[in-house]
């Protein structure tokens, strides 16, 4: 009987060591600390609001902070340039890299366009990571439907969501990215890079977190990791609708023609007095005519910036860390060119508009 | 083959089956060869086996130091002559740090020179050989010389079993890393009959069960941690830094300590004790303590086979203090051929000296116990900061990281709480070590703390699982 307290005294101090020391550093393997995606019965999931953990890339132990505001975005940048009166710009689309993965909220691209512009801006970044940018559009207009009308939106296209000249109809924000992330569990434990089987340490009640238990008995037997799914939805609504609308999508997603789905963005947007700027987002070595085609989408009158074209030209690297993503100084680069355009859009706002802007 | 490894444990598991069986062998044969001897056969094979897993190709090394030092053994043997004598162990040390020089330090030596000359503006057109350091040269070299070195001065007899001493100078447990094992010592037990008892086997399973939770759970576990910290300092704050600095020294004791106590294990299973190389490493209280309990099996060496021989402290105190510089730089060397390890060394000599003129001259240090152990640690740790870092970018990178300021963020507990998890579990098993008078015996702990015991460090293993990270002595 001894012996048998004295194993599960060994087993108890296993644990809390493999918690406090190996399951920290293992933690350094997902993309962000836990709880970034809550399941969500309408989309699937979305980013958690007011989360506050950790960007973090298995490669390097690299690690940054992150908090995520109500809504589950980043954090507004605010750009030097003085003056009470605010332009107020959204970020759409781009999915990781205009998210800035790896980059603190004012070394993003937006961070960094709110610092290079003439203009006093306050950029609202309203990527995320992993999402198309027609999730991305249906999400923020789905978050903030009641929030003021920014002075400019900017459009911007990273291709490796999505396909090139159709976008999904399905107001589901997840869109082309959910066939990639099919299941509850691929993005829920934030493990979507890891490539070590469903891990439940992470979800599920807490008799699944812990560490012993959970890979003992996975090892003994792998399906073992389906039990603690089950285990989840048994006990919580909102992750069971989740799982479901995740793990069986019942049809294709609809889709809808690019310029189409354009047009019905700047004619909202027009409506609101709101600007557009479509931009494209380099993609390493990819030939400079690589978004030709989606720019031949973008409506008459609107302005576009072909930045990955320009960078091709000039034969600027695309410098990128954590697992492809912009580096800190291709980020800055980035900014001081789509600082340029935009500054022409707000110089014209500003002439046409003597208020200078509606936000105070 | 690394232990930490599915590989290894088949291995050693048909090993060790073939080695019981040979305690039942037919009686007819037992008369005409005693088990021992079959089993150091079993066993000299098996160590060849396991050293070729690497490179094949470094055998003949090991099988041209075995062949010299047991030829010179048999020579200092059959000689009275105090000229023969001298130049038999020569042979020995000339041909053992020839093969160590050459391996080792030849290219290191060659870029040196190139670049001292290319500063003084005669720069030279090299071609250095590219040289591969076969696994473990410099701790099968040491230990094959100091036999010959043992013999020359009577302190043991030579062996005229070349099996035996091929086992010596192979044994796989403490080939590759240690710990560097004595003639005197090791000899003795191959040649005599051995019995393997159920204490020998539980209390040599604790050994290796709990070398496995230093190396896989804590040494391998920081690895990645301290890595990141020295190859991008500029991604960490100061609080990170000095948690991957901390964590070096940590690291570095737990893979080492980690290696030496499986080492330790797997002979004990066999009913074959060799000597302990880590005894409390981090409740020293002085750097001459520190140095009686860290890497014991080379710290002891360099005592017996460099420092007593240039003179130790018979000379006055001047001539005592070169003698540590000299011992201390060299014992640097040993690790590698690279500034780093020298400036190691040296630091770690002039400590030693200083700390004995301080001691002459003022007395024993009268601060607290705690003060004491803390203040070592600090030094220690400072001076596996130089050891770890390749250059002197790398080195002001990382110090400049911790200059700028401690200040508790996000991320600060993915660093600081494993070093300090690591470190407190560490010093807990050396607080165990101080207590029970060494690595522990299983007769020494009541059965449920042995339960314990295993059910922690076999948990533990299972979960983490062996990952490939090498061994971090396997470089030296």
């Amino acid at each position: 009987m001894r012996c048998v307290l004295a194993i599960l005294v060994g087993l108890a101090l296993a644990e809390g060591f493999l918690q406090l020391a190996v399951g920290r550093v293992r933690d350094m393997g997902l993309w962000f600390t836990p709880g970034i995606h809550a399941p969500d019965t309408r989309f699937g999931f979305v980013f958690t609001p007011g989360y506050r953990g950790l960007m973090r890339h298995r490669d390097r132990l690299f690690a940054e902070a992150l908090t995520l505001d109500e809504r589950g975005y980043r954090q507004p940048v605010a750009g030097p340039s003085e003056g009470t009166a605010r332009n107020h710009v959204v970020f759409v689309g781009g999915a990781s890299m205009m998210f800035g993965f790896g980059l603190p909220d004012a070394l993003s691209v937006p961070g960094q366009v709110a610092r290079a512009s003439r203009h006093a801006v306050v950029a609202e970044n309203r990527a995320w990571p992993g999402q198309s940018l027609h999730g991305s559009w249906v999400a923020w207009r789905a978050l903030e439907a009641d929030r003021e009308p920014p002075d400019v939106v900017v459009v911007s296209l990273f291709f490796v969501h999505q396909a090139p000249l159709q976008v999904s109809a399905d107001d589901d924000p997840p869109g082309a990215s959910r066939q990639r992330i099919a299941q509850l569990f691929r993005f829920l434990p934030d493990l979507v890079p890891t490539p070590r089987g469903p891990v439940t340490e992470w979800v599920g009640p807490p008799a699944f977190r812990w560490l012993l238990i959970h890979q003992l008995a996975r090892a003994a037997d792998p399906s073992w990791a389906g039990a603690a799914l089950e285990a989840l939805t048994a006990r919580d609504p909102v992750a069971a609708g989740g799982a479901a609308r995740q793990a069986n999508p019942v049809r294709e997603p609809e889709t809808i023609p690019l310029r189409q789905f354009f047009d019905s963005m700047a004619g909202e947007l027009q409506r609101e007095g709101t600007d557009l700027l479509f931009v494209t987002l380099p993609r390493g070595r990819a030939p400079a005519d690589y978004y030709d085609e989606f720019l031949a989408e973008v409506p008459p009158g609107f302005p576009s910036v072909d930045l990955h074209r320009g960078f091709v030209d000039d034969e600027v690297a695309v410098q990128t860390f954590a697992a492809g993503h912009y580096a800190p100084a291709t980020a800055e680069a980035l900014g001081a060119r789509l600082a340029h355009p935009l500054d022409a859009l707000l110089d014209r706002r500003a002439s046409e508009a003597p208020m200078e802007s509606t936000h105070p | 083959m690394n232990f930490h490894s599915t590989l290894f444990v088949g291995f050693f598991v048909a090993v060790y089956a073939l080695y019981l069986a040979c305690f039942r062998l037919p009686q007819g044969l037992r008369d005409r060869i005693p088990p021992h001897r079959v089993q150091n056969l079993l066993l000299l094979v098996a160590s060849y086996v396991f050293y070729g897993a690497w490179d094949w190709r470094f055998l003949s090394l090991i099988w041209l130091s075995t062949a010299i030092d047991f030829a010179v053994g048999i020579g200092l043997s059959r000689s009275d002559d105090p000229r023969v004598r001298k130049r038999l162990v020569a042979v020995s040390m000339l041909s053992n740090l020839g093969i160590l020089g050459f391996f080792k330090y030849f290219g290191f030596f060659v870029s040196s020179a190139t670049e001292l000359l290319g500063a003084l503006g005669l720069g030279l057109e090299t071609r250095t050989l590219s040289i591969v350091l076969p696994v473990g040269i410099s701790f099968y070299t040491f230990q094959s010389m100091s036999y010959a070195i043992d013999v020359y001065r009577g302190e043991m007899p030579a062996t005229r079993n070349p099996f035996d001493f091929a086992l010596y100078v192979a044994f796989f447990p403490q080939l590759v890393a240690g710990p560097i094992e004595r003639g005197k010592w090791l000899l003795p037990q191959f040649q005599q009959p051995r019995t393997v008892t159920g204490q020998d086997v539980q209390t040599g399973l604790l050994w290796i069960a709990f070398g496995y939770v230093l190396k896989v759970g804590m040494a391998d576990t920081l690895a990645p941690l301290v890595d990141h910290v020295f190859e991008r300092p500029e991604s960490v704050d100061g609080t990170a830094a000095l948690a991957g600095i901390v964590g070096f020294t940590v690291q570095i004791y737990c893979d080492f300590a980690g290696y030496s106590l499986i080492a330790r294990g797997l002979a004990r299973t066999m009913g074959i004790v060799l000597m302990q190389n880590f005894r409390m490493p981090f409740l020293a209280e002085s750097p001459r303590e520190f140095w009686r309990h860290w890497h014991i099996s080379l710290s002891t060496w360099l005592r017996d086979y460099l420092y007593v021989p240039l003179g130790g402290n018979r000379g006055g105190p001047l001539l005592t203090y070169r003698n540590l510089a000299i011992t201390m730089l060299l014992g640097g060397l040993w690790h590698g051929a690279a500034w780093n390890f020298v400036i190691w060394g040296a630091y770690h000599g002039g400590l030693l000296a200083a700390t004995r003129a301080r001691e002459e001259r003022f007395g024993p240090a009268r601060l607290p116990y705690a003060l004491r152990v803390a203040g070592m640690f600090a030094v220690t740790v400072f001076g596996f900061f130089v050891f770890r870092v390749d250059s002197l970018e790398q080195f002001r990178a990382v110090s400049g990281r911790v200059a700028q300021g401690l200040t508790w963020s996000l991320t600060s507990p993915a660093y600081v709480v494993p070093v300090l998890t690591c470190l407190a579990l560490a010093v807990g098993y050396q607080v165990a070590q101080e207590r029970l008078g060494g690595d522990p015996e299983a007769d020494r702990l009541s059965p449920p703390v042995r339960a314990a015991i295993f059910a922690f460090a076999i948990s533990t293993v299972l979960v983490v699982g062996f990952r490939p990270t090498p061994f971090v002595y396997f470089q030296f």
